[in-house]
């Protein structure tokens, strides 16, 4: 059985590059275009790994796995965070918040698919 | 895959377009003196996701004006900088800027890469400004107790990873292809990969310096040794940049001891790559050994050095089967560089420029391959040959703009003559647009040669069941 994961990201284009890479390396993939489209699509069904971007429009991504932490079947699930952000302070938020590790974007699509199967196993 | 990503360019296109849009929309109901947070926020997220798309997909412009641009907004987002008109007018103008850039990227109009590059040191002189705020910027947290921290920085961990314990049954990740640095070399339109494990240097050669050996297999002399050349755009037959290898750039390649010269029209970059092995029963080529997607989404062979000592060996490889060229395919040194009035010495510029970018690229990748071969103590250095690989593009890309720029010069002068003096020096424009121009030409004269190691599939069908392979994968 394929793991599921969620990807979210409010570039259309973004998502289908992570999906395409993610879908090539045999995962399933289902998108959500923010963070409140995320928090009904992770409700809706048990993801094993959630990947987000980090701002974005109505819920941002440290907002959304934050809230998503609080739920039990999310409580110890890999988050990942994707923001071209990189700063020690804005990783350090992503922490405080539940994320379990952070990529810089650009990303390469094996870059992706290695902290993936890091987190992931 | 490049179809796909085409269609992925597609998306950014549009969405960048929507993004733009919606700025220039914002910017006119954002009163400077009571700006709506709210306003001010969308706008920051809106240069954020430009930034972030360009950057995802290479547009190595568009970031960098938008990366400037949400520098300042971010100030103004974080109360540290106030809203002024100059930063209002400042984003009127960085969307302008974008949208030129952006239609450039899809083929309509010229990039006005100069405003570009001055409207990004504006922004951050406004960025710095002292109305930037000189609020203390928020103290950066001590240095957070990561887990595992990529070295390269693209990536951080902050819980430990799953040990995975060599069982690969249970893994939804098929077997993770091979990831070495190889070096992307051009041969006319085409391009392969070499080993980078493999390469010893990159030489320009001078044509002096190439000698024929029983008038046969192309030969050069590197630090004593005598190698042979093999000429890759006739080993696979492509049409090659020049109509012949008689000087250019040579990758020094050795395995086990045996060395050779691959004769390629120009040294690109040194990439991490994934290659994937081909199966043999794919049909292909023998001096092939693998694949891999290159960041433009084109797949292309890697070669396998190897067998291309093994043919050379065997004497397979390196017999020059143009010693029948036509006669006047010429040196590409001595032929007819100047016009015969001698009037376009301008253009040599243009060649110099050309040939310092050049000689950057190749101090490039042989940094880039003494790095490599340094391995764990070489990080330092790698760092340093990836700066000087991009001052490496940076000049080819000023290169080329200066030869272009010649070549409507010379062109319009052609133009201009031929308007006074008849057809005959209309014949004689400048080579940078006769080389261009020739490209086809060549194309047609030599991809119907069979070269000994090419294989029977021509190298489109190999190339194309390459993409359908890794599409699959």
């Amino acid at each position: 059985m394929p793991k599921h994961i969620l990807a979210v990201d409010d570039s259309a284009a973004i998502r289908q590059v992570v999906s395409h890479t993610l879908h090539g390396a045999g995962y399933r993939v289902t998108e959500a275009v923010d963070g409140v489209d995320a928090l009904e699509k992770a409700a809706a069904a048990p993801f094993d790994m959630v990947l987000t971007d980090f701002n974005m429009p109505r819920l941002d991504g440290l907002a959304l796995i934050g809230r998503l932490r609080e739920l039990p079947h999310y409580r110890a699930l890999p988050m990942l965070v994707m923001s071209t952000e990189s700063s020690q302070a804005v990783k350090a938020r992503g922490r405080a918040a539940g994320a379990s590790g952070w990529l810089v974007k650009p990303f390469e699509p094996r870059r992706l698919l290695e902290v993936i199967a890091l987190v992931l196993g | 895959m490049s179809g796909d990503m085409d269609q992925f360019y597609q998306v950014f296109f549009e969405e960048t377009d929507e993004l733009l849009a919606h700025m220039e929309a914002l910017l006119p109901r954002i009163d400077p003196q009571a700006p709506a947070a709210e306003d001010v926020a969308e706008l920051f997220r809106a240069v954020h996701s430009i930034k972030g798309g360009a950057a995802t997909f290479g547009f190595d412009d568009i970031t960098a004006l938008a990366r400037e641009l949400e520098k300042l907004l971010d100030g103004v987002r974080e109360g540290s900088r106030p809203l002024s008109r100059a930063v209002i007018g400042a984003c009127g103008e960085a969307g302008g800027v974008l949208r030129n850039l952006l239609d450039a990227h899809r083929g309509q109009g010229q990039a006005d890469d100069a405003r570009a590059a001055e409207l990004c040191g504006r922004l951050a002189e406004l960025a710095a400004s002292p109305d930037a705020g000189d609020g203390a910027p928020a103290p950066a947290p001590a240095n957070p107790d990561y887990v595992y921290e990529a070295e390269d920085g693209s990536y951080t961990l902050f819980v430990p990873p799953v040990q995975v314990r060599g069982r690969v049954g249970d893994r939804n990740v098929p077997a993770a292809p091979e990831i070495g640095d190889g070096l992307v070399v051009a041969v006319g339109d085409e391009r392969y990969v070499v080993p980078l494990g493999s390469v010893a240097e990159a030489l320009l050669v001078a044509p002096q310096a190439v000698c024929r050996m029983g008038g046969r297999a192309r030969m050069i002399r590197v630090r004593g040794d005598y190698l042979t050349v093999l000429d890759l755009a006739h080993l696979f037959a492509v049409p090659a940049l020049s109509a012949d290898w008689n000087a250019g750039v040579a990758v020094v390649v050795e395995v086990a001891g045996a060395r050779a010269a691959l004769g390629v029209d120009a040294v690109e970059d040194v990439q991490p790559l994934a290659i994937e092995r081909i199966d043999a029963s794919l049909c292909r080529p023998p001096a092939v050994a693998a694949a891999t997607v290159l960041g433009s989404g084109e797949a292309v062979p890697v070669l396998d050095v190897a067998a291309l000592l093994d043919a050379v060996r065997s004497g397979q490889a390196g017999a020059d089967e143009r010693a029948a060229a036509p006669a006047d395919a010429g040196d590409a040194e001595t032929g007819g560089k100047r016009g015969e009035d001698g009037t376009p010495r301008i253009e040599e510029v243009g060649v110099l420029f050309d040939a310092l970018a050049v000689q950057a690229n190749i101090v490039a990748v042989n940094a880039a391959v003494e790095a490599a071969r340094a391995g764990g103590q070489g990080q330092g250095f790698a760092r340093v040959a990836a700066e000087i690989r991009a001052l490496a593009k940076r000049s080819a890309l000023s290169a080329r703009e200066v030869k272009e720029l010649i070549a409507i010069l010379l062109d319009e002068q052609a133009g201009g003559r031929s308007g006074a003096g008849g057809e005959a020096s209309a014949a004689a424009p400048a080579r940078g647009v006769a080389k261009l121009a020739d490209r086809p030409a060549a194309s047609s004269g030599r991809s119907a040669r069979i070269a000994p190691l090419a294989s029977t599939r021509s190298l489109a069908a190999v190339k194309k069941a390459l993409q359908d392979e890794w599409e699959d994968s």
